[in-house]
């Protein structure tokens, strides 16, 4: 980084540390894609919290009496019904509270665990620093699968070992984001400045470096939501998702994803499918517009 | 670089022309199947599974073979055999002219050799108990006896006389079963005990032979020349696959890439039941939940109490699940043995009746679920087994007001976790190794080797050993009706339903027919193809 | 360099070691058994068993053995599962398999990634960069077990062009033969590589062509198409390098979803049927591919970049 651009940078935090932001929400919203992603995202956040107001029926609900098994879509139901008769619309629809959650707990579990890693590996001495990325390495070197599958095999097959399985082997990436971004900004000048001036260490983490890291961890953070999301997905394809009757985008893709299911069925994997691609577009689609938003070497150029 | 790619595009096309030219070209008879999974062993004293079993009947022949159809012992490697009067010792006279696919003779040492193996505590075989039916055949397993004293005897080349423990009627219909083949002595000498059976060792006996083995992708047989009956053998060749997604094997038959192929999920039955491929054949098995009666570990009291198990099973609609949710034609299960047991009538012990089920539940002290606390219906990673689980819990909530939930637990550690009693209600399935009420009930005798539920019986006990040296069939199938009875009452378990054995097999294929048992001999079958 | 290769090496070698210690011991730490089934067998016999596979053993004797036969012989040992097969010979058996269809879906993966890439950056916010955008958010947007039987419904089932699933060797069909086999699993394959390729590509482009160098060679006249393979191509394949490298490794260890739906013996299938059925050497067998392959890649991919970047420096 050329000692311009640094100095660019402590005039835009001393003098208008609020315009920072203000300028990449500015950019943000110049980009079509990214605020087509955002009003996704926002859409099915309120479908998520407001489902038991939307959905007409419980998700797991059979009603014996009437055998409507594979019903198609009617106006009774919009989404037409699965294998025991439920109404997909309710399912979808409670489907989102499953996908969505997985996503942002996960993400959040991935990112406490790789920012703590990461900035403690960042401020600890070289040697110990080497050691934390060697060990970083190692687990990039074990096949994540694997790690997968035997966590949820090994912890037994609780919701919440969704998010911690999940978010035990997707935190290593952040971990070095955190890292590198403290390494450099450890190094820089205007922190030097601040040293000498006598400013507190835990003043210098808050103040300085957390903001200035907090950019490209935003960013990651809004892309790993959508590939945890994705990954969920693939689990409940091996059958270690959620716990049945609840369902999550994923695991209602799984079974409406099947070749005899897409021929007989379409609607089953129509819907599901559907919402889940569209939130995972919009997610990405956000998190990329964000990040050019926010990536300084793009700030002043446009 | 764009022309280049369209070029490179045209030729792949092409390609892919030629290609589709080049398969279906071949004039052979020759009979395509998919086995569902890789098998473990083609060692027949290792294999367990039926995949596996059927391939060994088509590669091996013990001293007897299945009828296609009744599943009747019809001559395999011995042309006769006679029965003392007291049901003890079985005397095998053996075809001269058996022999291996490399020309090795086979003779009664062959089989006092093989079955020794079998035992053979080296040989760690997981069926050995398959063979314990054998006078001093456990001990010898166990370490605790000598071979010598297993009661094989070799009278002459071609005699082989058999001493058993106890008098055992369906003994000879288990001379088809995959334990009791021949293995080749002269091989396994050579390339050892773990290797005889691979593609560059093997060496077969029954009406085809192995020539190919790749691992998770397919078998390939050809007529075994060297068959003693190779003349009614009529295909020429069977490749068997092992494709675990059921949804791409069917829809591969539909294509006419495979000439069976076996299960139709859910979501396509009702497309394919009213096809004269479909089949859907009575299979000896039944579908049971089973209750966790283990008092030490059963962590909810109140399925302690039999009038809650009782009211549980009777709250389940069975026909709702067999119709709506099954579809293939299965049966609802009120007793445990299956009823298309020959000689044999299961116990009803129960109807199912909402009302009386809630009364029930009252009487217990529970009424309308009240003060049950939750029970948690633990199954093993799967779709069939989820949409029961999902149907049943809705039973059991509307009906009941009980608040169950689910569990399911990838197959390894469900098996664990039963087996240590850890669950309160566990899903399971018991499958008959031979036609006799025996291979289902004396599996629920106190600490009996498959007996999860920790549920025990005196006067149970008592009946199954007695019915082991009751000689009469007529007794015999009484007492077991008596033990039944008593299973019914206790409700350890839940029968849920009888399975069907569900395939499609192309119309073009005579000589292929459904049993109880899923087993498919294709000796003699043949393709009738234009 | 010399220095540079030979530390990598060693410090390589360490990183294997210690992979292969804690995926054994995790491994070991999952409840469940190789021999477990749905009937189960008397205890004498689970003892001879027990004792055939050296489970009887204290661990750390049975993870010496291991390391010792690993070592010393290159034996990754018997499989739990296929008996009488070593793991040796079934990862020879299916790693072929992944291979070919993960080289193939990378190759294609990386042609088409960079040119929608290179497309998308020359026509900024024109509609080819629109759709190549969309195209490369939707990519990474659909699970791959809803793009296969897609794939298999329009050309398998509707158009009958190609077999549903499957596989065919050479040595049986020829490399001809192999073809309608190949089609789907390397298309669906490459779909997300492709995907992201895309993305870097562009994004590394539309970071080059903002560079001073840039506006300078412009400035100084010099043609569109020389800046463009000689400056910005350079330059923006660097990112997409580093991302090739490691998930090569990935690509050719398999892909569960592509091969269990199509019925393809590879090791990505395997290795997941391998974790379920606690088939223990298999699963370590995989794991030590898979991370040798990872080590190596990375190794190729710093190598590489002395070659693109002149910035690098092999300390």
């Amino acid at each position: 980084m050329s000692k311009k651009m640094t100095r660019t940078m402590i005039d835009t935090e001393e003098i208008k540390g609020v315009s920072l932001w203000a300028d990449a929400f500015r950019r943000l919203l110049k980009n079509k894609l990214a605020v087509f992603g955002a009003i996704i995202i926002i859409f099915f956040t309120l479908v998520a919290i407001f489902a038991d107001l939307i959905a007409p029926y419980p998700y797991d609900y059979i009603n014996f009496e009437s055998n409507e098994q594979f019903a198609k879509p009617s106006s009774k139901y919009p989404f037409g019904t699965d294998e025991q008769g439920r109404d997909m619309f309710s399912r979808v629809i409670y489907g989102s509270r499953i996908s969505l959650s997985v996503g942002i707990v996960t993400a959040l579990v991935a990112l406490i665990i790789g920012v703590t890693y990461g900035a403690i590996s960042g401020f600890a001495p070289s040697k110990v620093d080497e050691l934390m990325m060697r060990i970083v390495d190692i687990l990039y070197g074990i096949p994540y699968m694997f790690f997968v599958i035997l966590l949820m095999v090994a912890f037994g097959r609780k919701d919440y070992m969704l998010f911690i399985g999940i978010g035990a082997v997707s935190w290593m990436t952040i971990a070095r984001i955190t890292r590198g971004q403290i390494l450099t900004l450890r190094n820089n000048e205007y922190i030097e400045a601040a040293k000498s001036i006598g400013v507190s260490k835990g003043r210098l983490i808050f103040r300085h470096l957390i903001p200035n890291a907090i950019g490209p961890i935003i960013v990651y953070l809004t892309l790993t939501i959508p590939s945890i999301m994705l990954q969920e997905a693939f689990l409940s394809f091996l059958g270690l998702g959620i716990q049945p009757p609840k369902a999550s985008w994923g695991s209602l893709a799984t079974f409406g994803g099947t070749l005899g299911a897409i021929q007989n069925y379409p609607h089953l994997i129509i819907f599901p499918g559907l919402a889940l691609a569209l939130t995972l577009f919009g997610m990405n689609a956000f998190g990329e517009g964000l990040r050019d938003a926010l990536d300084p070497s793009l700030k002043n150029r446009i | 670089m764009k022309k280049k790619l369209i070029i490179l595009f045209v030729v792949a096309i092409l390609f892919v022309i030629a290609g589709t030219f080049l398969i279906g070209q071949s004039k052979e008879m020759v009979f395509r199947m998919n086995n569902g999974t890789e098998p473990q062993t083609l060692d027949p004293a290792i294999m367990t599974g039926v995949p596996e079993f059927r391939i060994a009947m088509q590669i091996f022949e013990g001293l007897t073979a299945y009828h296609p159809e009744t599943l009747q012992p019809l001559p395999g490697v011995a042309q006769s055999w006679t029965v003392s009067k007291d049901g003890l010792v079985y005397t095998f006279k053996l075809r001269t002219n058996a022999k291996w696919s490399d020309n090795t003779p086979i003779d009664a040492e062959t089989f006092k050799y093989s079955w020794l193996r079998a035992l053979a505590p080296e040989t760690a075989a997981e069926y050995a108990y398959q063979l314990w039916y054998i006078k001093g055949a456990e001990k010898y397993t166990n370490g605790e006896g000598k071979a010598e004293d297993v009661g094989i005897k070799v009278v002459d080349k071609y005699t082989l006389q058999v001493t058993l423990e106890a008098p055992t009627p369906f003994f000879i219909s288990l001379m088809s079963f995959q334990t009791y083949m021949p293995v080749p002595k002269h091989v396994i000498d050579k390339v050892g005990s773990d290797k005889w059976y691979l593609k560059d060792n093997i060496v077969c006996n029954g009406p085809f032979k192995l020539v190919e083995w790749y691992p998770n992708d397919h078998i390939t047989l050809v007529k075994n020349d060297r068959y003693w009956d190779a003349a009614k053998v009529k295909l020429s060749k069977v490749v068997i696959y092992a494709n675990e997604d059921n949804s791409t094997s069917l829809a591969q038959f539909a294509a006419g890439e495979l000439e069976f192929q076996e299960g139709v999920p859910t979501e396509q039955m009702d497309t394919w039941k009213v096809k004269p491929e479909f089949h859907a054949d009575p299979y000896l098995g039944t579908y049971y939940y089973m209750i966790n009666v283990d008092p030490a570990k059963q962590t909810n009291k109140a399925l302690l109490d039999v009038r809650v198990r009782k009211a549980l099973t009777m709250s389940i609609n069975r026909k709702y699940l067999v119709e709506n949710i099954l579809k293939a034609g299965q049966i609802p299960a009120y007793s445990f043995v299956p009823p298309n047991m020959p000689g044999y009538k299961g116990y009803i012990g129960f109807k199912e009746n909402v009302e009386e089920a809630k009364k029930l539940l009252a009487d217990a002290g529970y009424p309308g679920g009240k003060g049950l606390g939750s029970i948690t219906i633990f199954y093993n990673t799967s779709a069939g087994h989820k949409k029961i689980a999902e149907a049943i819990q809705q039973m059991w909530k509307q009906y009941l007001g009980i608040d169950a939930l689910l569990e399911n637990q990838e197959w390894k550690v469900y098996l664990d976790r039963r087996q240590q009693h850890d669950y309160q209600v566990a899903r399971a399935g018991w499958i008959g190794d031979y036609v006799d009420p025996n291979t289902f009930l004396d599996m629920w005798i106190t600490d009996g080797g498959n007996n999860d539920t920790g549920w025990s019986n005196k006067t149970y006990d008592d009946l199954i050993n007695k019915a082991k040296y009751e000689q009469d069939p007529k007794k015999r199938m009484a007492i077991f009706y008596e033990a039944e009875k008593i299973l019914m009452t206790e409700l350890p378990i839940i029968p849920i339903y009888f399975y069907v054995n569900v395939y499609t097999l192309q119309l073009y294929v005579k000589g292929f027919y459904g049993n109880i048992l899923g087993m498919h001999p294709l000796k003699e079958v043949y393709l009738l193809k234009k | 360099m010399l220095k540079f290769i030979v530390r990598r090496f060693f410090s390589s070698i360490i990183t294997i070691f210690v992979i292969i210690t804690v995926a054994y011991f995790l491994i070991r730490a999952v409840p469940g058994d190789p021999f477990s089934s749905e009937k189960n067998m008397p205890k004498e016999i689970r003892e001879n068993l027990n004792r055939k596979f050296h489970l009887d053993q204290p661990l750390y004797k049975q993870y010496f053995m291991y390391l010792n036969n690993l070592v010393f012989h290159f034996d990754f040992g018997p499989s739990f599962r296929s008996r009488g097969f070593s793991v040796n010979d079934l990862i020879k058996q299916y790693f072929p398999v992944s291979l070919l269809i993960g080289s193939l879906a990378m190759i294609i993966a990386v042609i088409l990634g960079v040119s929608f890439g290179m497309i998308s950056a020359l026509n900024q916010n024109k509609f080819g960069d629109y759709f190549f955008m969309s195209y490369a958010i939707l990519g990474i947007s659909v699970p791959m077990f809803v793009i296969v039987p897609i794939f298999l419904l329009i050309f398998s089932i509707g158009l009958k062009i190609l077999p549903v699933g499957g596989w065919k060797r050479a040595s049986d069909v020829g490399i001809i033969g192999m073809i309608p086999y190949l089609i789907i699993p390397i298309f669906s394959l490459s779909l997300p590589y492709t995907a992201y390729i895309t993305r870097m590509t562009k994004a590394g482009m539309m970071d080059i062509i903002r560079k001073d160098f840039v506006t300078t060679a412009r400035a100084k006249g010099l043609k569109n198409s020389t800046i463009l393979f000689r400056h910005i191509m350079k330059g923006s394949i660097i990112p997409v390098v580093s991302y090739v490298g490691p998930a090569f490794a990935g690509i050719v260890t398999g892909s569960v979803v592509v091969e269990q739906i199509l019925g393809i013996p590879g090791m990505g299938r395997v290795f997941v049927q391998a974790a379920f059925n606690r088939d223990y050497s298999l699963v370590m067998g995989d794991v030590i591919t898979y991370s040798l392959l990872i080590i190596v890649m990375n190794f190729v991919v710093d190598i590489l970049y002395g070659f693109l970047d002149p910035r690098v420096k092999y300390s």
